[in-house]
């Protein structure tokens, strides 16, 4: 039975851009920690006649997320409102894109080779933020708008991942790349990425209905979720029997401290966004010219990297951990001349200081160590034996020889400790 | 394209939709009123648009964005953004409880 | 009554000072305090900052005559539609809902006209949210016609276009969606002007409907209408819809003789059905002072002019009801409840026209045929300079003639609203008078982007309707 089993899973990812101002007014968009409502605007509080001018920066980040999942940029494309009531959105209405996002039909691929489709990357402004709590005895949200208007990439994929681990390495994927390109630090913590998968089950070619899971804030837990809901879904399937239809998809939250997902409360009525193109922002055309010129600027992502120093022979694993890290990374290749693959761990390992000149402390540490008598001992004996007169010197009492045995075998051993040397020289001369 | 009929039940949808509590005094006005007129623009139907394009809007232009650089001159004081709120607590706005994710 | 003074005399008697600003000012504040009452046409008169800044003002001129070369308008008095922002003063839209509603900042046009020396003595009455073409739908109670009390103004701008004509102003700011400038200016008797679509900044004027909404203005002639337009319009980096075209001076190319061969149409389309015989007599004495100009003038068709009313009342209630959507009384403003009727229907028609399994058969469509309607003004404007027509099918009503009746208040926009849908330029004229001492008008239109053109026309015309 259980083998049957294929869970279906898509993915919704939320970016905030990390640009200096907000995506269509000129407040700051750094709102992380900052006294609510002390970075807003007519234009991001929705305050009567404000317009809305869009950020050129956003949109050619936007268009380099695009091309590095392999999009295609729409060239006629434009903004949409998406109209619904809540209290955090001040204008009624969210400016995004509907039926033209800027990207459209790409793809990520999976260390297995596996290519997860991306349906579309667009453009949109977030929302102010809720709190909630109670005054008196009555309960209440409270409202800060900072957060409102800044900018916001939707990255959509197609329901092609198969596992909770494929999401992750998915997510992961994403993540790595968006930092890369550096639109965005997309720290997790800060709410700069967000993570929304759909998910259902395919058991023998039936159906379970659709689940939408919400309030996740790491990738672990995109994983602990999906398994529970999994898990969950199948089992509500042998019980019920209940297939998808149009209309039975639902949101679920999850506890990370219960690790399970849980039905949130139904809206009264199904949505209705009554989308249409905002009127006060003219269209948007991409030349092919310009994705050109955007191409050319974008640095080299994560896969093609790894790619790369897997090829100069640097192990997986540290190739991995230095694809993310770009002051390592340029150092690595600063110091071509040296061995790759020892360099790139020495790195991975902490075992060089990055600020510090590479090469001198790449040499010490790569060839003998300063107390590895183990690698010594041999040079030691070898040094002996090919000075029969000096040893015969020391052990008649002329201890000054020592310095001269030492520096022999240093002569080989570079940039091994003296103190060792001579310790150890003094033991075997005993 | 046949709206001309329309409903007290649509009209009741279509108020949640827009936000408005409207009285039952309200819907018995509007309903033969926007019947009337959505009996009039109904006549659209009429005009052959196969293949024209939209228009969405009227000034022909495109790529209107602006550079990305902050203007405090345009950022309200905390006291302005919050003033002409009625109800201000920590600085944030106040509204009924909310169904929210949690 | 004293003959109304201009924006232009006024200049010219501060320049010479025969007059002060302080004196200007009292003046026409006396003027409000006498007939405001009646016409309900100021909500809020700002006396004691207007008062303060003629004096500031007086002092400037005492030691810098030059004042006036480097700003246009200095010291002379302005009313705004009170639906353009002002910081500090009240705004309200004619609404309940923003009825303590004190602006954070101000729109582009108002600051525009302040740097050029304005003095802002108040704001005008209209209809809630410029919803309306009688000045009825404000909350604050309807303005009346300073030509007849029991007859309407005309709206939306209908407090804007009552203050002039009652010479409480010497000009005034308005918006016009579907006609709400030149309709009121031809129910009152003043100039109204209509700039296309996107020549000036819309930002921080409580939006109506923002594919249509134009910024103009109400005057007592041609001249001051130029000089306005001259001060308000351009690129606004806040408002992305804004052309950059550049401002021609048109002022200066007002009286440059009309070109040869300069040919008028009037669509046939806008004949059929036309009974009023004032406005058809009207129309008739515009023709035969254009032949005095030695215009020709020649019958042209617009031949999708009949789903104009459609269209606009597909896309500006959809329009509205998103522009609407904001006020929710969270961060300023009182809640939904206090919209009153007639933004109630459009926010209603709006919500409906765009949701889902409509919006193809409404907001789609109605962009469709907006496409033909702008298609037949190219072609027109491919054979003619300019378009003649009534600016609408009949003089001023009575106050509560049409209030029942949305649809039929709805399709007296006929002559106007196809010029929003393709973002032209119009101007309602004055041409006389009804028997029942009720202005009369004309309306001209011309290609988008061609208000020196349109100006150029309504000042000859102006010229000649005055034998000069």
């Amino acid at each position: 039975m259980e083998n049957k089993v294929t869970p279906i899973i898509g993915l919704e990812v939320h970016v905030e851009l990390t640009t200096k101002s907000k995506m269509f007014c000129a407040c700051p968009a750094d709102h992380f920690g900052k006294s609510p409502n002390s970075q807003t605007c007519p234009v991001c509080l929705g305050l009567p006649g404000a317009l809305p001018v869009p950020n050129k920066q956003a949109i050619e980040d936007t268009i380099k997320i695009g091309l590095a999942l392999n999009c295609e940029v729409n060239e006629n494309n434009h903004f949409d409102r998406k109209q619904y009531f809540y209290p955090d959105l001040p204008k009624g209405y969210q400016i995004s894109q509907y039926d033209q996002p800027l990207c459209h039909d790409g793809y990520l691929t999976l260390d297995s080779g596996k290519k997860i489709r991306i349906l579309r990357v667009h453009l949109e402004e977030d929302t102010g933020k809720l709190q909630h709590t109670t005054i008196g005895s009555e309960k209440v949200s409270l409202v800060d708008f900072n957060r409102s208007g800044v900018p916001l990439v939707e990255i959509v994929s197609e329901p092609d991942l198969s596992s909770s681990e494929e999401a992750k390495e998915y997510l992961k994927k994403i993540h790595a790349i968006v930092r890369q390109l550096d639109v965005t630090t997309a720290d997790m913590e800060k709410g700069q990425m967000r993570l929304e998968p759909t998910v259902n089950l395919n058991v023998a070619s039936h159906f379970t209905p659709l689940v939408e899971l919400k309030n996740i804030n790491s990738f672990n837990f995109a994983v602990t979720a999906l398994e529970y809901e999994i898990k969950r879904q199948l089992s509500e399937w042998q019980k019920t029997g209940v297939e998808k239809t149009k209309s039975n998809k639902t949101t679920r939250g999850y506890d990370s401290v219960k690790k399970i997902t849980f039905p949130q409360r139904l809206k009264e009525e199904a949505k209705d966004y009554r989308y249409f193109p905002e009127p006060d922002i003219p269209p948007l055309v991409i030349r092919p010219s310009v994705v050109e010129k955007i191409k050319k600027t974008l640095p080299q992502l994560p896969d093609a990297i790894i790619a790369q120093l897997i090829a100069l022979g640097v192990k997986m694993n540290d190739a991995k951990i230095l694809s993310k890290d770009k002051t390592a990374l340029a150092a690595l290749r600063a110091n071509s001349g040296l061995d790759q693959a020892k360099l790139a761990s020495l790195i991975v390992n902490k075992k060089i200081d990055l600020a510090a000149d590479i090469e001198p402390q790449f040499t010490r540490l790569t060839q003998i160590g300063e107390t590895d008598a183990a690698k010594l001992a041999p040079l030691i004996d070898q040094v002996l034996m090919e000075n029969p007169q000096v040893v015969e010197d020391y052990k008649k009492g002329k201890i000054t020889v020592l310095g001269f045995l030492i520096g022999q075998v240093r002569r080989t051993a570079k940039g091994a400790d003296a103190k060792t040397i001579s310790a150890l020289l003094v033991d075997k001369l005993k | 394209m046949t709206k001309s009929k329309i409903t007290r039940e649509e009209i009741s949808k279509v108020a949640k939709l827009a936000n408005l509590s409207l009285t039952d005094s309200e819907i018995e006005k509007f309903t033969p009123q926007l019947a009337e007129i959505f009996a009039y623009i109904d006549q659209l139907g009429q005009v052959a648009t196969d293949k024209v394009v939209p228009t969405a809007a009227v000034n022909n232009l495109n790529n209107v964005t602006r550079e990305d650089t902050i203007a405090d001159n345009r950022v309200l004081d905390q006291e302005e953004a919050l003033g002409q709120s009625a109800k201000v607590e920590k600085n944030m706005f106040v509204v009924k409880a909310v169904i929210d994710n949690d | 009554m004293d003959q109304p003074k201009t924006i232009h005399e006024l200049t010219t008697d501060l320049a010479s000072k025969k007059i002060s600003v302080t004196e200007v000012v009292a003046d026409y504040l006396t003027k409000i305090d006498q007939r405001n009452g009646e016409l309900n046409a100021f909500l809020t008169v700002a006396a004691a900052e207007a008062k303060e800044k003629a004096k500031e003002a007086d002092a400037v001129i005492a030691h810098d005559p030059d004042i006036f070369t480097k700003k246009p308008f200095f010291g002379i008095p302005v009313g705004h539609k009170d639906i353009f922002l002002t910081r500090g003063l009240k705004t309200t839209a004619g609404s309940k809902v923003l009825a303590n509603y004190i602006p954070q900042y101000s729109s582009t046009v108002v600051k525009k006209l302040e740097a050029a020396g304005a003095i802002t003595l108040g704001k005008l009455n209209c209809d809630a949210w410029a919803h309306g073409a009688s000045g009825e739908n404000s909350d604050f109670g309807p303005t009346k016609n300073p030509h007849n009390l029991d007859y309407v103004p005309g709206g939306s701008s209908s407090g804007s276009a009552a203050a002039v004509a009652a010479d409480l102003l010497p000009f005034a700011t308005g918006t016009d969606t579907g006609g709400s400038i030149r309709q009121p200016a031809n129910f009152c008797g003043v100039v109204g002007l209509k700039p296309s679509y996107g020549r000036v900044s819309r930002y921080g004027i409580v939006a109506m409907a923002s594919s249509l909404d134009s910024i103009g203005h109400l005057t007592h002639d041609v001249y001051d209408a130029a000089a306005v337009l001259e001060i308000t319009a351009g690129k606004d980096p806040y408002d992305a819809s804004t052309t950059d075209l550049p401002v021609p001076t048109y002022t200066k190319l007002l009286d440059q003789p009309l070109p040869k061969k300069f040919k008028i149409g009037i669509a046939r389309e806008y004949l059929e059905g036309l009974t009023d015989k004032d406005v058809l007599s009207s129309l008739e004495a515009a023709k035969a002072i254009l032949a005095r100009m030695g215009v020709e003038v020649i019958e042209i068709s617009l031949p999708h002019t009949k789903y104009g009313i459609a269209v606009y009342y597909i896309v500006q209630p959809s329009e509205v009801s998103s522009n609407l959507a904001r006020y929710d009384g969270i961060r300023y403003g009182n809640a939904r409840a206090s919209f009153g009727d007639e933004a109630k229907r459009r926010i209603m028609i709006g919500t409906y026209t765009l949701s889902a399994g409509y919006y193809d058969a409404y907001y789609l469509k109605a962009m469709q045929v907006r496409t033909l309607i702008r298609q037949d003004f190219d072609q027109a404007f491919g054979e003619v300079d300019a378009l003649l027509s009534p600016t609408s099918p009949t003089p001023a009503f009575k106050l509560g003639q049409n209030t029942a009746d949305p649809l039929a208040m709805y399709l007296a926009d006929v002559y106007t609203v196809t010029a929003n849908l393709a973002g032209l330029p119009g101007i309602a004229l004055p041409t006389g008078k009804t028997k029942e001492n009720l202005p009369l008008g004309i309306q001209f239109l011309t290609a988008q982007y061609t208000e020196e053109k349109l100006l150029n026309l309504a000042y000859h015309f102006e010229k000649t309707l005055h034998g000069k």
